[in-house]
């Protein structure tokens, strides 16, 4: 047998750290973080970044800081969990079946086009011909996600282009999903009855209590809130109550967009989703693109008022976790599954490089694919920049796109001048197209970034309650489901 | 107002003065040039209201990290690299969807007679071993157990 010499030094990987309180954050490409004192950090470094095997500090060794330890099968498979989007074909496919809306939310990203214009609409060819082109791909997981719009406004070709998904999926070894993400307003029990028999996820937008909600979603005759929450009742007792079904049913979720209007409400936003019997919380801050650029002005805020909104708001959900309650909050979990090595959250955004084209594409209601939902958002504001071809046009092509390709260079954080050297790249990711729409390029400028503010300051509070063991506990659970 | 710091070439690579300031570029304007031999000139001028007496501090400090991240990166290349070539050859670079042509009636008959030929051969393969094993010690407990034996 080979008799491989221990070797008498081992040289620590440091690429990634961060310094604050006299302390040192280091955080390594597998995950791995460990915290020391600044006095121990610079006494390494003076010594050429190598240490004598006798010092060198066992968390080191274990999470992968030490270059003579690392073991390339488990440390490339590490990477491949959190990167796994990068050479995949997309397995998320959102089908815009209409651009036109029966409400006006102030944060549209897509411009509020109205209800009336049915030249929006997604024909049944067009739709059978983007079914087909996500069927062309290699992904061997397809998730169909149906948007708007509100896609309910274009209701027979929607629930013809399920049947056509559900009756190719017979014919072919894929594992399909199916989704709709819907303001619920034109559901009825028919749809419903239609869209559970096919096993469809259902999703929908909820701001809080009626008077954040109700100022973020406007509809006619103010009936958004009681909509939402009278079908997230019905879906959740559909549910609950499946017992005997030959059909699988899924728990409905919904999505919070913060607002000026949802600033200081942070508890009363949980509170909403508990009382909703809600299990989870998707807490996003509203970007500064399309319809909401424009109102900007009385909806915008800063990277900091949304922080304080967040840790508030993440606290009292773990604080409710520990008095028995089920409720977790999904941007926490995207963070903490790269932090504890659990893969990517199985979330495209923040992901490096992001999932643009690979991870996602969408198709619009005129057959033209785009990069992701935000670029189609964009172009509906008239700049077609995210557009990677057509339904008509053949897979390998649209796939290898100028556009996918400019995405992926520019979101991959070891080119980024400051990502390369952040503490939190490991964890982190960012979006070309909120770096156009905001800075003028796909690689933006994050020094001067609301996104990279908002992550920065999200996982640096991730990362303290995760000190906290019974925090921990809880986070972890999130993660692997195991409530 | 402006800031000016001359940093030595010698000491530093443009790269490390390069993405030392561009950190800074939250807070400031930043310029850099070349300033006489050997050395660069950064000049800092300050955005909205921030003083610009602090930058020098932040900057040096910048730079003093940038020095080991160089070196440690030196160091550690060749490993990070391996290993995202390592993880990289784990894909399937093709997008496009490849399905296998179904087995026509023929080939399924025919894929079902060999199956049922081996399972035979080895179902009589197993039946003698057994008739050469007085002690079942070629037989699992539970089978041992089931016959009453
Ligand atoms: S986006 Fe910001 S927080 Fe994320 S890795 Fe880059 S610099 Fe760090």
């Amino acid at each position: 047998m080979e008799n491989k010499k221990k070797p008498e030094k081992f040289t620590l990987l440091f690429q990634h750290w961060k310094k604050y309180k006299n302390k040192i954050l280091l955080t390594n490409d597998f995950g791995g973080n460990v915290e020391i004192p600044g006095e121990e950090f610079e006494s390494i470094c003076s010594k050429d970044c190598s240490l004598a095997v006798s010092d060198i500090p066992q968390e080191l060794l274990d999470k992968g800081f030490a270059a003579e330890m690392i073991d390339p099968e488990k440390h490339s498979l590490s990477w491949v969990k959190r990167h796994c989007n990068v050479m995949m074909a997309p397995v998320l496919h959102i089908m815009v079946m209409t651009g036109r809306c029966n409400m006006q939310c102030v944060y549209c990203q897509a411009g509020s086009p109205g209800k009336q214009d049915k030249v929006l609409d997604m024909s049944l060819e067009t739709a059978k011909k983007a079914v087909d082109f996500a069927f062309n791909t290699s992904s061997p997981v397809l998730n169909f996600e149906f948007q708007g719009g509100e896609p309910l406004l274009n209701w027979k070709v929607l629930a013809d282009t399920v049947e056509y998904i559900r009756e190719k999926e017979k014919k072919s070894a894929r594992t399909v999903s199916i989704s709709l993400i819907s303001n619920f307003i034109l559901m009825d029990e028919q749809k419903a009855d239609f869209l559970l028999k096919n096993e469809i996820t259902l999703c929908t937008s909820l701001d809080g209590p009626e008077y954040v909600h109700s100022k973020n979603r406007h509809s006619e005759n103010d009936i958004s809130y009681g909509t939402v929450r009278r079908w997230l009742k019905y879906f959740k007792e559909r549910h609950d109550n499946q017992k005997g079904n030959s059909y699988r049913i899924f728990k409905p979720g919904a999505i919070v967009t913060v607002t000026k209007n949802s600033i200081g409400h942070a508890k009363e936003i949980v509170d909403e989703y508990v009382s909703a019997g809600l299990e989870s919380i998707y807490l996003r801050p509203v970007s500064k693109i399309g319809y909401a650029g424009r109102n900007w002005n009385t909806i915008g805020i800063t990277p900091a008022e949304y922080l304080d909104f967040y840790s508030e708001a993440l606290k009292h959900i773990i604080e409710l976790n520990k008095k028995g309650v089920t409720i977790s909050e999904q941007a926490c979990i995207i963070f903490c599954s790269k932090i504890f090595d659990a893969g990517n959250g199985g979330n495209y955004d923040v992901d490096s490089p992001c999932g643009a084209g690979t991870g996602q594409i969408a198709y619009n209601y005129d057959g033209s694919i785009y990069t992701c939902d935000e670029g189609r958002m964009l172009a509906m504001e008239g700049d077609d920049i995210f557009r990677i071809g057509s339904v008509d046009d053949p897979v390998e092509k649209v796939l290898t796109a100028d556009a996918v390709r400019a995405c992926k260079c520019a979101s991959e954080l070891n080119a980024q001048a400051m990502c390369s050297r952040c503490a939190y790249m490991p964890y982190c990711g960012t979006c070309p197209v909120f770096n156009y729409a905001t800075q003028g390029s796909f690689a933006g400028d994050m020094a001067n970034n609301m996104r990279c503010a908002v992550n920065r300051g999200q996982i640096d509070f991730i990362l303290e309650l995760l000190k906290e063991k019974d925090n921990e506990a809880i986070l972890k659970k999130w993660i692997t489901g195991s409530y | 107002m402006n800031k000016k710091i001359i940093v030595s070439l010698s000491e530093n690579t443009a790269e490390a003065v390069r993405y030392a300031a561009y950190v800074c570029t939250d807070d400031f304007w930043v310029q850099i040039q070349p300033s006489g031999n050997n050395a660069l000139e950064v000049i800092f001028s300050s955005k909205k209201d921030k003083n610009i007496n602090q930058v020098e501090k932040r900057f040096t400090e910048e730079l003093a990290d940038e020095k080991i991240r160089e070196k440690s990166r030196m160091q550690n290349i060749a490993t990070s690299e391996m290993i995202i070539r390592n993880a990289i050859s784990r894909f399937n670079p093709s997008f496009v969807h490849d399905e296998q042509p179904a087995l026509s009636a023929e080939q399924e008959q025919e894929l079902d007679d060999l199956i049922a030929e081996v399972e035979k051969e080895l179902q009589d393969e197993m039946n003698s071993s057994r008739n050469n094993d007085p002690m079942h010690i070629t037989q699992t407990w539970e089978e041992v157990n089931r016959n009453g034996k």
